[in-house]
């Protein structure tokens, strides 16, 4: 099925965002943890592949997140670090 | 901004419908919302089902931006390639007040806060509150940067993901994190379709609708997910429902496994291509869906603050249906009651009338009567095993195959027994079943 090597990102850009300056990232992750975690679940949770293990180290980017929550609750390692966004910045819907 | 009484934290339906029963009670109320404009934060299947809003708004279902009305329910089981889909149709559910209308919450949401405006409301959208007041284990008021608005009472309708709630020790046992077997994702898209060509595909009459559920048995590695969608005027909303606890905990599962390939999984199933044919996608999202049993639900009050809607844990959901919106609108409503009747005062012990309030309800009655459904839901066999035997038994019942024919009951055990289900196992679930 074509589903095996689906790319997400083609998907996503129907939808709108505000997106914050890097300082401002309402999530922030700490790789070296990832280094050592068992089970990478943040990955296979996020809707919009925010996060990707490449070459040994966590590569985040918060610039597609949809805000949903996922990987605080998949991380229980203390890596992820979540906040909402400031106000009016990030996802915006307009059909929701 | 001065003298606000009550401040709402959340202008999703439990907000904004506690702010508009409050505003016409003559209470002076902030309500604040992250979003700008309100609703373009939020996202459901969603059907709205019953008419809690109208203890507040008479009218709601002549004014709110409703798609269509449901009058056929399909529930629905979907093995790799095989379906089977029951198929209800309630003749009631076609006039006034309906039984259910599928809605889009950036427009709903948006016209709901309106409502709250006219009623009085401060609505305050584009604000994200950092933290909350507390003083001598009261809570006074909120924060966000440097400012602070106070007031008597607050209430916590932030929803699914409820940081202020997790930050100040709110959830159940103060838990920081929530567990992965008490959070579902839902994931979403918006797809659009010639109107023609829905109401065609679907039976439809004008300002008809149709809510389809479904359990998918057709995802690999043992994810357990449902699916749904709901026809809009000329869209159709699509999505699945996940079990974030399914996902097995090693790396190589997770090189492997994406939430988002669900959705394609179902939108792959032939039953669910063909309807979805010549359509576009518009919009793609995501959001939590809490699935804590009552055990595990948070205190609903405490010494100046209620708990209303998702961040309570209030949505019900048995595989089939999800409602949250529902409970969300009337636990909105009794904590305005509460908070009417308070008197001004809002110590624990005064405030503890919401919980009595809640349990006289249908929101507790209801989760506690569907308590076992809960764990029903977790029970891998109605993914991986029902699904399937529900198929290939009526497939048998059905097939022309040349052999002579067999009582369908029996068919459909023997299919049962082949998937490696002992009868009593069978009959143990099934007594679960009839309670969904
Ligand atoms: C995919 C999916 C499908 C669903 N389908 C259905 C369905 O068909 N029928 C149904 O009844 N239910 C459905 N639900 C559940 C339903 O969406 C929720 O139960 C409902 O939205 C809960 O309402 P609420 O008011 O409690 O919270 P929400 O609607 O989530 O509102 C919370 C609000 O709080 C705001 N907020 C949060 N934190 C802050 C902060 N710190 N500062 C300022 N603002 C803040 C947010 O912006 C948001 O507007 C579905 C859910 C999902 C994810
Ligand atoms: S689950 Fe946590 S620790 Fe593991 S890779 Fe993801 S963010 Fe890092
Ligand atoms: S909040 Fe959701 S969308 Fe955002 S990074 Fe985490 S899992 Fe991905």
């Amino acid at each position: 099925m074509e589903v095996i090597n689906f790319d997400i990102k083609n998907k996503i850009g129907v939808t709108s965002w505000e997106t914050d300056s890097h300082e401002n990232a309402h999530i922030v992750v700490n790789g070296n943890i990832c280094k050592n975690c068992p089970h990478h679940l943040c990955i296979a949770g996020c809707p919009t592949e925010c996060f990707k293990f490449y070459e040994n180290e966590m590569v985040f980017q918060y610039e597609d997140c949809v805000e949903c929550g996922t990987c605080d609750i998949m991380c229980d390692q203390g890596a992820v670090s979540w906040n909402n966004p400031r106000g009016t910045y990030g996802v915006k819907y307009s059909q929701g | 901004m001065e003298s606000i009484q009550v401040i709402i934290i959340g202008a999703g339906p439990g907000g904004t419908s506690a702010a508009i029963r409050l505003a016409q009670n003559g209470f002076k109320v902030a309500l604040i919302d992250r979003a700008m404009p309100v609703g373009s934060k939020n996202l459901s299947g969603g059907v709205l089902w019953g008419n809690d809003l109208a203890e507040i708004l008479p009218e709601w279902q002549e004014e709110a931006p409703i798609e269509r009305h449901i009058i056929n329910k399909k529930v629905g089981f979907l093995s790799n390639d095989d379906s089977t889909v029951l198929d209800f149709n309630f003749n009631e559910w076609n006039s006034k007040p309906y039984n259910g209308v599928s809605i889009l919450r950036a427009k709903f949401d948006d016209w709901l806060a309106s409502k709250a405006s006219e009623a009085g409301v401060a609505v305050l959208s584009g604000i994200t509150i950092d933290s909350l007041i507390i003083e001598n284990d009261q809570i006074k008021g909120v924060r966000q940067g440097n400012e602070e608005l106070r007031a008597d009472i607050v209430i916590l309708a932030e929803g699914a993901n409820p940081r202020l709630m997790l930050k100040h020790g709110l959830s159940f046992k103060g838990q920081k994190q929530f567990k992965r077997k008490d959070m579902m994702l839902g994931i979403k898209e918006v797809l659009t379709i010639d109107q023609k060509l829905l109401e065609e595909r679907f039976l439809l009459e004008k300002d008809q609708g149709i809510a389809g559920e479904f359990v998918l048995g057709n995802i690999p590695g043992g994810i357990k997910a449902g699916g749904f969608f709901y026809t809009n005027k000329s869209t159709i909303s699509l999505g699945v429902v996940i079990h974030l606890d399914s996902f097995p905990e090693d790396k190589a599962s997770s090189a492997q496994h994406r939430t988002y390939k669900v959705q394609e999984y179902f939108k792959n199933h032939p039953y669910i291509s063909r309807l979805i044919k010549d359509s576009t996608s518009i919009e793609y999202g995501a959001k939590l869906i809490p699935e804590m049993p009552i055990d595990r639900f948070p205190n609903f009050y405490g010494n100046g603050y209620l708990i209303v809607g998702d961040a309570a844990g209030f949505v019900f959901s048995n595989g089939i249906v999800i409602q949250g919106m529902n409970y969300a609108i009337k636990s909105g409503i009794l904590a305005a009651d509460t908070i009417i009747e308070a008197n001004g005062n809002y110590s624990a012990t005064k405030l503890a009338m919401y919980q009595k309030k809640l349990s006289n309800s249908y929101i507790l009655k209801d989760f506690k009567k569907f308590k076992n459904v809960k764990k029903m839901t977790k029970n891998s066999k109605l993914f991986e095993i029902y699904p399937k035997a529900i198929n290939t038994g009526f497939k048998e019942v059905f097939n022309t195959n040349g052999k002579s024919k067999n009582h369908a009951y029996k068919v459909i055990l023997k299919s049962f027994k082949n998937s490696g289900m002992g009868f009593l196992s069978l009959l143990k679930d099934s007594s679960k079943i009839r309670r969904i």
